[in-house]
């Protein structure tokens, strides 16, 4: 027990030394992930070498020569293979380790860093394994201070996380596991290094440490166990990318967004061109258009009709209009009449008109477009596809802003089961085409799903919810494009899995039309983001590239066409009313009571009826902003893009770094001031202000301290005699009430000397 | 004076001559020497409290000497009489009148040695005559002579056989001070000197006591600025509120201050006082003053340590408010 008589080595320190070991090797295990690094057992097992060699406080010469020893091994191990004691084993690889060493050491010289040899980088991780090790026992012995440490270990791993491939979670549980321990046996080191003497603080409190462990334990097993809220921020990924890129893409370029072929990355956005689906694409968050409206709801552009296996086309069929009479839904269907105002972006450019539920009528005077010179306009609709716009043969109209009118229609779902299955022949035609080579599984899933339902309400409802049940994922990063040949539904039914808006209203599309069901597929927004609430429970809404989206609508005759959203996290407004007369039913029941209520309380306060109603007022905001957060699958605030993230952090570093400098910033006006200001009337002001640096600096001038005395002290601080100079001057001034022996000028460049040197 | 040239005093070289003068009899005391001189200056009297054979006489006589004043020396002792102090009206049989033959105060500089071993009788005698700058003697009213100056010296209060001076009596001084023990080196240097023949008798008068009223008057000439007044009123105030002190400085204290500043600035050759004058002055000035509690006392809470908490706590005024 000889090696116990050092300070810092009981068994007790050798613990808590072991815990760092665990804590570092975290900061090796992702390096295989996310560099080339290999064989990471043997930086492990070199990492323990050393942290023995410097807990063995072994002395200097021998602790480098053990170190050189194992580092040497651990090249030997990873480079050069073999047994190490033998002829041509440990020997050859100090050879070739000598000339690694002296051909990078001249690379380095040469400044040439890409040059140098994956082994001599290997031998000097090594080394800084070695150094590392020691400053921790540094750390944890000398200073005891070891938080910062685990803070960079957490923020290293969340990192990482974030940012690469490497999965921080298990590793975070362990920090944390570690972490606790660690610092709860260093503050007992501490503690006990004060109460007790040297001999108690070798033997390990074992109770102490018991319990300890299983407090540890039992709070992170609670922590693991309890149900977590989903992360309350999207990724930051994309919209850091998009700092650093999104400058680069243009309004134009998403609306014309060309096929990838080749898995590129196309950027979130309404498209015309939908005949190629598929692949990955980035955030987009620039604003398409601003809405006021009392009524939510997608706004809905455009559908689609032939599906081509691998994205979508439309027969042409415009009509000129002067009302929009193709039928979204049949007057069967209870509907309220809504008015909104679309105000789009100057980088917007569209033709076509966005609205919620059906458009009953566009306000001719608050139409605002652009288009080329002496060209007038029309209103043309496309009752097939339900979509309206304004065209002027091949010339470019651009909408700015208009106002309409439009009904948000309420589906009762026994109507809807009840609906009768013969189809207008032209929606048949139109609606349920599929491509000869889809494959024939698609269909038999389709089967498998509607199992059991015999309505097209209730097969259009399974299928919707098939997706939300099943283990399907919603991405759009990581989706892949159709190889050739494969079709776009059925890669993502049976192969991905994963995907975004487009591969799961295709996908319901294609399910339904196999029953022949016709179905087809809408392009639009979706509500976007509330901005704030204006008048009589108008709301204003931010719509963005972000909110582009594409759901359903499957047909049902003598009703029309009913939107449907199988994406998953998306919910799309529409009502369907279980039950009208059960409904009615609840409100009569509800409207009597209240009124029996009224009656039996006849002598109630109106104040606080007023003031319930308002309450009722002032919740219902709130439970429908809560809702379209839901409806938005994650809760992102709109406030948190690229710009103002930008932004806070160059304010912020600027305000760090100005409050920082807020002295040498402070002490630069005054010389500036008194270099253009300052004359003999001046100089006790100057002095003042002097003092005043110099006590902002920490020259703190006692309460019965006089000039004299905390000028001399002044000048023994900076070794010069100015203060003393300068402080009688001011006496004579301040004391003396003299001017006549000022002389700014003769004084002027101790003053600053001084200030600069307070300042600095 | 005209301000401008407050730093031209005509008497500083002078006093500095003095001052190295009663330095050549009286070794390694020159601060004592100093505020010996402020008193003289600022028309105050100086209270030693020390053990014999330090060097008070020499100093005084030295100071005396220095000025060509004329000096008494009074040995108060338990039987000793007013009269013995002020002077008697005698009968002249001749002149078949009363002739009034003065007193051992009646000199410009006098030493009123261990005086509180007299009784409170003699020793208001000789304070009144220290305060008024005149004494009455069978009811006619006599000045002193003029400069005036009084060095006493008391027995430390715990020796036996003493009458202590009371509080009202104390607050007459301007300075109360110890002179101390010189140190090795220096008792050296006093052996040395005195060895062969005394230093005291060649000593010579540098200056004259006409010129001594003349810089009296210089004295009351030199500036105080009204944050420096306001200073001394809230040091002197401090004292009255302080916790260990039941009865603070008077009013008296105040002006005494201000005034052996304005002497202790003249001496530096500055025509205005600085807080460090009164600085410098207060634990002279103010110690023998306070009164502590018997709280105090009992923790061994000393005067000194008092007033050097007040200097520590009372705010120097550096005239912030001043923006020329």
């Amino acid at each position: 027990m000889s090696l116990l008589h050092k300070p810092n080595q009981s068994i007790f320190h050798g613990l808590v030394y072991g815990l760092m070991f665990f804590l570092l090797w975290e900061w090796l295990r992702p390096f295989p992930v996310f560099t080339d690094t290999g064989e990471l057992h043997v930086f492990v097992w070199f990492m323990l070498v050393c942290f023995v060699v410097v807990f063995l406080q072994l002395g200097f010469v021998l602790s480098f020569v053990v170190v050189l020893f194992a580092s040497v091994y651990g090249l030997h191990e990873i480079f050069y293979g073999g047994a190490f004691f033998s002829a041509d084993g440990g020997l050859l690889t100090v050879q070739h380790l000598w000339g690694e060493v002296v051909h990078n050491v001249g690379l380095l010289m040469a400044w040439q860093l890409y040059e140098v040899t994956d082994p001599f980088r290997t031998f000097v991780m090594f080394l800084l394994l070695a150094l590392v090790s020691y400053l921790l026992y540094y750390w944890l012995f000398y200073s005891r201070g070891i938080v910062v440490f685990v803070l960079a270990t957490v923020v290293y791993v969340a990192v990482l996380d974030t940012f690469t491939n490497v999965e921080g979670d298990a590793a975070i549980v362990r920090i944390v596991v570690t972490s606790f321990l660690l610092l709860s046996l260093l503050h007992l080191v501490r503690v006990r290094g004060q109460v007790f003497n040297a001999q108690t603080m070798r033997k390990v409190p074992v109770t102490w440490v018991v319990l300890l462990i299983v407090v540890v334990v039992v709070s992170t097993s609670v922590g693991f166990a309890a149900p977590k809220y989903e992360p309350q921020w999207r990724d930051p990924v994309p919209v850091i990318e998009e700092a650093l890129s999104g400058e680069l893409f243009e309004m134009s370029d998403l609306s014309l967004s060309s096929p990838s072929n080749g898995g590129g990355a196309q950027q979130v956005g309404y498209s015309d061109d939908d005949s190629e689906l598929g692949g990955g694409f980035s955030q987009n968050t620039r604003t398409v258009f601003h809405a006021e409206t009392d009524q939510v709801g997608y706004w809905r552009g455009e559908s689609k009709n032939i599906y081509t296996g691998r994205g979508w086309e439309a027969d042409e069929a415009l009509v000129d209009a002067d009302h929009f009479d193709y039928p979204m839904f049949s007057d069967v269907v209870d509907a309220t009449e809504h008015k909104a105002s679309v105000t789009f972006t100057d980088e917007a450019d569209f033709h076509l008109f966005f609205y919620p539920g059906q458009m009953v009528e566009v306000n001719e005077e608050s139409l605002s477009y652009d288009i080329d010179d002496g060209l007038t306009p029309e209103f043309l609709t496309d009752a097939l596809h339900g979509s309206v716009g304004l065209y002027e043969g091949s010339a470019n109209v651009r909408l700015n802003e208009y106002e309409m009118t439009f009904q948000s229609p309420s589906f009762d779902q026994e109507m809807l089961r009840e609906a009768p299955k013969d189809d207008p022949d032209e929606v048949t035609h139109y609606f349920t085409d599929l491509p000869s080579d889809l494959p024939g599984r698609v269909g038999d899933l389709a089967e498998e799903i509607t199992e059991g339902t015999d309505n097209r309400y209730d097969q259009a409802k399974a299928i919707e919810a098939y997706f939300k049940e099943e283990d399907f994922s919603y991405e759009t990063d990581d989706v892949p494009v159709p190889e050739k040949g494969q079709d776009y539904v059925d890669q993502f039914l049976f192969e991905t899995r994963r995907g975004y808006c487009d591969n799961f209203s295709t996908s319901m599309v294609v399910l339904l039309r196999t029953l022949d069901v016709p179905a087809r597929w809408v392009k639009g927004f979706t509500e976007g983001d509330p901005l704030a609430q204006l008048d009589d429970g108008v709301q204003r809404y931010e719509v963005s590239n972000d909110n582009a989206h594409s759901w359903v609508e499957v047909f049902f005759p003598e009703i029309g066409w009913v939107p449907f959203e199988p994406t998953i996290g998306y919910d799309n407004d529409v009502e369907f009313e279980a039950d009208s007369e059960e409904v009615s039913l609840d409100i009569d029941l509800d409207n009597d009571e209240n009124e029996e209520d009224r009656a039996n309380e006849e002598d109630a306060d109106l104040e606080e009826d007023l003031e319930s109603s308002q309450e009722e007022d002032e919740s219902e905001p709130s439970t429908s902003d809560g809702e379209d957060e839901k409806d938005e699958g994650i809760g992102a605030a709109s406030w948190f893009n690229a710009q103002s993230l930008f932004a806070s952090v160059i304010v912020m570093a600027f305000v760090v770094v100005a409050y920082r400098m807020r002295y040498r910033l402070i002490g630069l006006y005054f010389l500036v001031y008194y270099r253009r200001f300052g004359h003999d009337e001046r100089f006790g002001q100057a002095y003042q202000r002097l003092l005043w640096m110099l006590e902002c600096k920490g020259v703190h001038r006692y309460e019965g301290e006089t000039l004299r005395e905390y000028a001399e002290r002044v000048d023994e601080l900076f070794s010069k005699p100015s203060m003393r100079y300068l402080t009688e001057q001011y006496e004579k001034l301040c004391y003396g009430g003299c001017v006549d022996h000022l002389d700014w000028k003769r004084d002027q460049k101790l003053w600053e000397d001084l200030l600069k040197e307070a300042s600095s | 004076m005209d301000r401008d040239k407050r730093d031209v005093m005509v008497g500083q070289p002078l006093i500095q001559n003095i001052v190295e003068n009663v330095e050549s009899v009286v070794v390694g005391k020159r601060r004592e020497i100093e505020l010996s001189m402020i008193a003289m200056l600022s028309g105050g009297h100086v209270l030693l409290e020390d053990v014999p054979g330090v060097g008070k006489t020499m100093m005084v006589r030295a100071i005396a000497k220095s000025l060509g004043a004329e000096f008494k020396r009074i040995q108060f002792t338990p039987d000793l009489l007013p009269s013995d102090v002020t002077g008697v009206s005698v009968f002249n049989q001749k002149s078949m009148e009363f002739q009034f033959r003065p007193g051992p105060v009646m000199a410009n500089i006098v030493l009123a040695d261990e005086i509180n071993r007299t009784s409170p009788k003699t020793q208001s005698a000789l304070l009144e005559a220290l305060e008024e700058g005149s004494v009455t003697i069978d009811g006619e009213t006599r000045n002193l002579q003029d400069p005036f100056f009084v060095l006493a010296t008391q027995n430390p209060i715990e020796y036996g056989g003493t009458y202590p001076l009371p509080e009202a009596q104390l607050d007459r001084f301007l300075f109360k001070f110890a002179i101390g023990y010189p140190s090795d080196i220096e008792e050296l240097d006093v052996l040395n000197r005195v060895e062969k023949r005394h230093p005291i008798e060649e000593v010579t008068p540098v200056t004259t006591l006409d010129e001594l009223v003349v810089m009296q008057r210089e004295v009351l000439d030199v500036y105080v600025d009204e944050i420096v007044k306001r200073y001394i009123v809230s040091l002197v105030n401090a004292s009255r509120k302080h916790a260990a002190v039941s009865l603070g400085a008077s009013p008296r204290a105040s002006i005494m201050l201000m005034k052996a500043s304005q002497a202790y600035a003249y001496m530096q050759g500055r025509g205005y006082v600085l807080p460090d004058d009164v600085k410098f002055l207060a634990p002279y000035a103010l110690t023998h003053r306070l009164l502590l509690t018997s709280d105090a006392k009992l923790t061994n809470t000393t005067a000194e340590t008092v007033v050097s908490e007040l200097l520590n706590q009372v705010v120097v005024p550096t005239g912030k408010e001043m923006t020329r």
